[in-house]
């Protein structure tokens, strides 16, 4: 026996096809951010057989 | 018990490390001011040395590129680097990492008395609030964001003990040939002497009217005997659709071929002609099909890059970026290179620029396609309090005036031929003896009553059909109509972010942009320590 009546339907859970085509093509939304704070630059270089 | 005997140890399934990594390769960690990445960080507890002078520009682009489509590589100014240690010695000297991968990440100042300035590599959250306003939690974290991943060009030293880290243009990785895959001169398939060591030919998309490769009389094993044999692509096509002989179309037949006929096998890529030719040999192809047949621009140029030159991976490519470019850029488009040696970029240069779209190197290293007047929702918005300065910059001196007329050639004719046989029709003579078809125009009278100087704006387009480059020129003389201005905005915001193509909605108190107005990028230089962001915009019509 079902916990639901016998007149309930799962609701879909998957996404209509025209939708999630669509929601693959949307662009990135870039993310304005705060005033911006200081920074340290970080550089990493791959180098054969040299030491720092 | 064991069913083994207690001094059995399994055999090691796994290669040993020495034999799967470069040996003897080292990672240099410098940085502008010490940073110890935290115990849980990866690597753990690992020093960045202070060791960077100055600050570091990236920047890419040319508004110039918008006139004519192309290749934008990414540049980063040089680095400058402390040698008072000599630390450099090997590097310059012996050119160590010349050529290797350098990236270059940026870490936000959250709490300037921790050895990782309260950010670890793996980032961290700061805490949340709710906004009651819009019901909205809002989580605020510090994160690294990688900057910049490219390949080292060579590390000098200067008089002053300092030193220069010169990075290549990400665009001398498409400066490789494009086809590695070599004529051997052992006769049949392999071709005879003359062909010994030139590259086999490639044929992409819809090409029309090539010179395939002769291979003399070759006898493929299909029954049919040696036969006249050519080569259009180095492996499986879609198909041969024509086969002419001085322009007169041969019958096309899955039998053994006559005078007159010819017999395809796209598999090999190659056909047979029924008799000796007394004359030019060409045909239309639809090119390289192993693993599918790509005929839209972003499918082709993904799958020149992928399978031949550079034969970049996946994790190279911005699939994000080719998606777009195949709903921005539809249409069957064609290429041919012959046996003669070419590099990748010329190969992809003639086109993209065929249809004026800009091939893009990311900040992350991966390599994107971007047609420049594509629409569509805003990526970024700028405000006034958010703008330092904004000023209009000339158009390109090829849109200055305004052309008033767009034409786009199609079905581009690789072998015009001169010396026809007397049976080819009427029709196609034309097309025969010429470079192209058309051009198809979409010509403005809103912009023909408006400007004194009548110009036109022409792309030697790719495409196969009519429709495909009247449908290109039409959405340029859409972009042109709405009367495109160029502006260089400074701001401090979207900061690590940015990449040519992205499309934004600006407004500012000035230049008539108060009403605010869509924008695409062009071009632009981030300074990244002081956190300052360049960039041109072009305004394109509303949607």
């Amino acid at each position: 026996m079902s916990f639901f009546g016998p007149a309930f339907t799962e609701a879909a859970f998957v996404v209509p096809a025209d939708l999630s085509e669509a929601a693959d093509l949307v662009r990135p939304v870039l993310i304005a951010g705060d005033a911006p704070t200081a920074v340290i630059i970080l550089v990493e270089i791959e180098a054969q057989g040299a030491g720092d | 018990m064991a069913f083994f005997d207690a001094a059995f140890t399994d055999a090691a399934f796994v290669l040993p490390q020495a034999l799967t990594t470069p040996q003897d390769v080292t990672t240099l960690r410098w940085a502008t001011a010490g940073y110890r990445s935290a115990p849980d960080d990866t690597p753990p507890n690992t020093l960045w040395g202070a060791r960077l002078l100055g600050d570091l520009v990236i920047r890419q682009g040319g508004i110039d590129a918008i006139s004519l489509g192309g290749m934008l590589g990414i540049g980063l100014g040089e680095i400058g680097v402390s040698d008072a240690d000599a630390a450099l010695a090997d590097l310059d000297r012996w050119g160590t990492a010349d050529g290797r991968e350098i990236r270059v990440t940026v870490i936000p100042v959250v709490e300037p008395m921790r050895s990782d300035y309260g950010t670890p590599l793996a980032g961290r959250g700061l805490g949340a609030s709710f906004d009651f306003s819009s019901g909205l939690a809002m989580t605020r974290r510090t994160d690294p964001t990688l900057a910049f991943r490219g390949l080292i060009q060579r590390i000098d030293r200067n008089a002053d003990r300092t030193g220069v880290i010169r990075i290549s243009d990400w665009a001398e990785r498409l400066n490789v040939p494009l086809q590695p895959v070599k004529f051997l001169g052992t006769g049949g398939l392999e071709g005879g002497d003359d062909l010994e060591g030139k590259p086999k030919p490639v044929a992409v998309g819809h090409a029309g009217n090539i010179t395939p490769v002769d291979l003399g009389d070759v006898d493929i094993g299909a029954g049919i005997g040696p036969l006249r044999t050519y080569m259009v692509n180095w492996r499986e096509v879609a198909g041969v659709p024509a086969v002419r002989v001085r322009g007169l179309a041969q019958t096309l037949v899955t039998g053994n071929p006559v005078l007159g006929q010819a017999r395809v096998f796209p598999e090999l890529g190659m056909f047979q002609l029924g008799g000796t030719p007394d004359g030019a040999v060409t045909a239309d192809v639809r090119g390289d099909a192993a693993g599918g047949y790509p005929s839209s621009l972003a499918g082709v140029i993904q799958r020149v890059v992928s399978a031949m030159g550079p034969q970049l991976g996946p994790s190279e490519i911005d699939a994000t970026a080719f998606a777009f470019a195949e709903m921005d850029l539809p249409g069957e488009v064609g290429w041919y290179q012959g046996p003669d040696d070419t590099t990748c970029a010329a190969f992809i240069t003639g086109l993209v620029q065929s249809c004026g779209a800009l091939l893009v190197a990311r900040r992350g290293g991966r390599l994107g396609l971007v047609d420049p007047l594509a629409t569509g929702d805003a990526q970024f918005t700028l405000t006034p309090s958010m703008i330092i300065e904004c000023e209009p910059v000339p158009m390109p001196l090829s849109l200055r005036p305004l052309p008033r007329e767009v034409a786009v050639n199609w079905r581009r004719n690789w072998t015009p031929l001169t010396d026809m046989a007397g049976l080819v029709p009427s029709a196609d003579r034309s097309w025969l003896s010429s470079m192209h078809s058309g051009p198809a125009r979409a010509a403005s009278t809103k912009i023909t009553r408006m400007v004194a100087q009548q110009q036109q704006w022409t792309f030697d387009g790719a495409y196969w059909a009519e429709a495909d480059a009247r449908a290109r020129a039409q959405k340029c003389r859409a972009w042109l109509e709405g009367g495109p201005r160029a502006f260089r905005i400074t701001t401090d915001r979207y900061l690590d972010q940015i990449e040519c193509g992205h499309l934004g909605h600006v407004t500012y108190p000035a230049h008539e942009l108060d009403a605010g107005a869509p924008i695409t990028v062009v071009d632009y230089e981030e300074r990244v320590a002081e956190r300052r962001l360049t960039m041109i915009v072009i305004t394109r019509p509303e949607v």
